[in-house]
């Protein structure tokens, strides 16, 4: 699924161990969501959009990219 | 849009891989055949001696070059199975140059009495064992010195990233070296054992069944701190094993009623079933965690 994790995360000048940290998961985990290579589960979608303070569908854009209407 | 040129390969990962292959190539004796074979080539005894240490080294690099030259551009599952394939013709070539850890026998007899001549389900356990304790030597490695020691046994340009290991990490590395080792040196008991005169067998079974014991505890451990990621990687690893091993044995069951093969015990099923477990694991890790720099640029 097609997300902006990395964006978001650039912009807080993160790296991809800072965010792991803050999500309680590991390093791979946040560099296979950002591969596209691995959707998160509900919650940790959940945890990703709170921390961001973004709603969910702004963060997870579905396989064409586009936010769902 | 064509493919972008490849990265070089990491040289230091090469020179780690060959002075290791080396190492373990030191270990062994070669075998009278392949020295007859240099002699008929005109290489004197040292000569030839020194050539058949050399043949699974140089082999192993060898191809390894090829193989990355001929997977440019694949997915990572067909990548690695080729790697696979390959890494096996280098450990045919090399069992049937050189007796490695020849000697260990020595040793084995010493402390617990003659060992019969290994069967094939012996040299399986056997060489299972070896590829355990490598991998835990490899992991152990990382556990100790972390992204020093992942770098250095690179043999592919990966994202840096997943190279990053951390302090935190190790631990769970640690973990996973110590699991390793401890099927590792299940398999090697289990071998002994069934090596062992009938009055001699109790030590090594009680070793292997520690050592299954500590194995399971690793696990559990390391189980308890994966996180989602890493959890769905393991069940991903064992739904495969399992389809394959059901009809792995199924397909057995169907050759031995027809008389093509024999019927296989415990021991067998075990190694087979170990096997299938490492390969399907390998595989799924690779495709959701290893992706490399030349599928992603090639994509």
């Amino acid at each position: 699924m097609k997300n902006r994790l990395k964006v978001l995360r650039a912009e807080q000048s993160w790296n991809q161990s800072d965010l792991a940290e803050k999500l309680s998961v590991s390093r791979q985990t946040i560099n296979a969501i950002e591969t596209e290579r691995y959707d998160p589960s509900l919650p940790l979608a959940f945890a990703i959009a709170k921390l961001f303070g973004l709603p969910i569908e702004q963060i997870f854009l579905g396989d064409a990219g586009d936010p769902p209407g | 849009m064509p493919a972008p040129a490849q990265k070089r390969m990491p040289p230091l990962g090469i020179a780690v891989l060959a002075v290791a292959l080396a190492a373990i190539s030191a270990t062994g004796r070669p075998g009278p055949e392949s020295l007859a074979m240099m002699s008929s080539l005109g290489l004197p005894d040292w000569a030839g001696t020194l050539a058949v240490h050399a043949i699974p080294v140089v082999l192993a690099v060898v191809l390894l070059v090829v193989g990355r030259m001929a997977t440019r551009g694949m997915g990572h599952g067909l990548k690695w199975g080729i790697y696979g394939l390959l890494g096996m013709v280098v450990g045919m070539v090399t069992a049937w140059h050189l007796e490695l850890f020849a000697g260990v026998p020595a040793i084995i007899e010493a402390a617990n009495g003659p060992l019969v001549e290994a069967e094939t389900t012996e040299i399986l356990l056997w060489g299972l064992g070896s590829i355990c304790m490598m991998m835990a030597v490899m992991v152990g490695a990382v556990a100790l010195f972390g992204s020093n020691a992942a770098k250095a046994m690179q043999v592919e340009e990966v994202d840096p990233e997943l190279l990053d290991v951390r302090r935190a990490e190790r631990g769970l590395y640690a973990y996973s070296a110590f699991g390793m080792a401890t099927v590792a040196i299940a398999c090697m008991a289990l071998a002994i054992a069934r090596q062992s005169l009938p009055d001699m067998r109790i030590g090594p079974l009680l070793i292997a069944g520690v050592a299954a014991l500590a194995s399971i505890a690793a696990n559990w451990i390391l189980w308890r701190h994966c996180d989602e990621l890493q959890r769905r990687t393991v069940i991903n690893g064992y739904a495969v094993s399992a389809v394959a091993a059901t009809l792995g044995a199924f397909g057995w069951a169907m050759a031995s009623a027809a008389g093509y093969v024999g019927q296989i015990d415990a021991a067998a099923a075990f190694v087979a079933l170990t096997i299938i477990q490492l390969i399907a694991t390998a595989s799924t890790t690779a495709s959701m965690m290893g992706k490399t720099f030349s599928t992603t640029r090639a994509a």
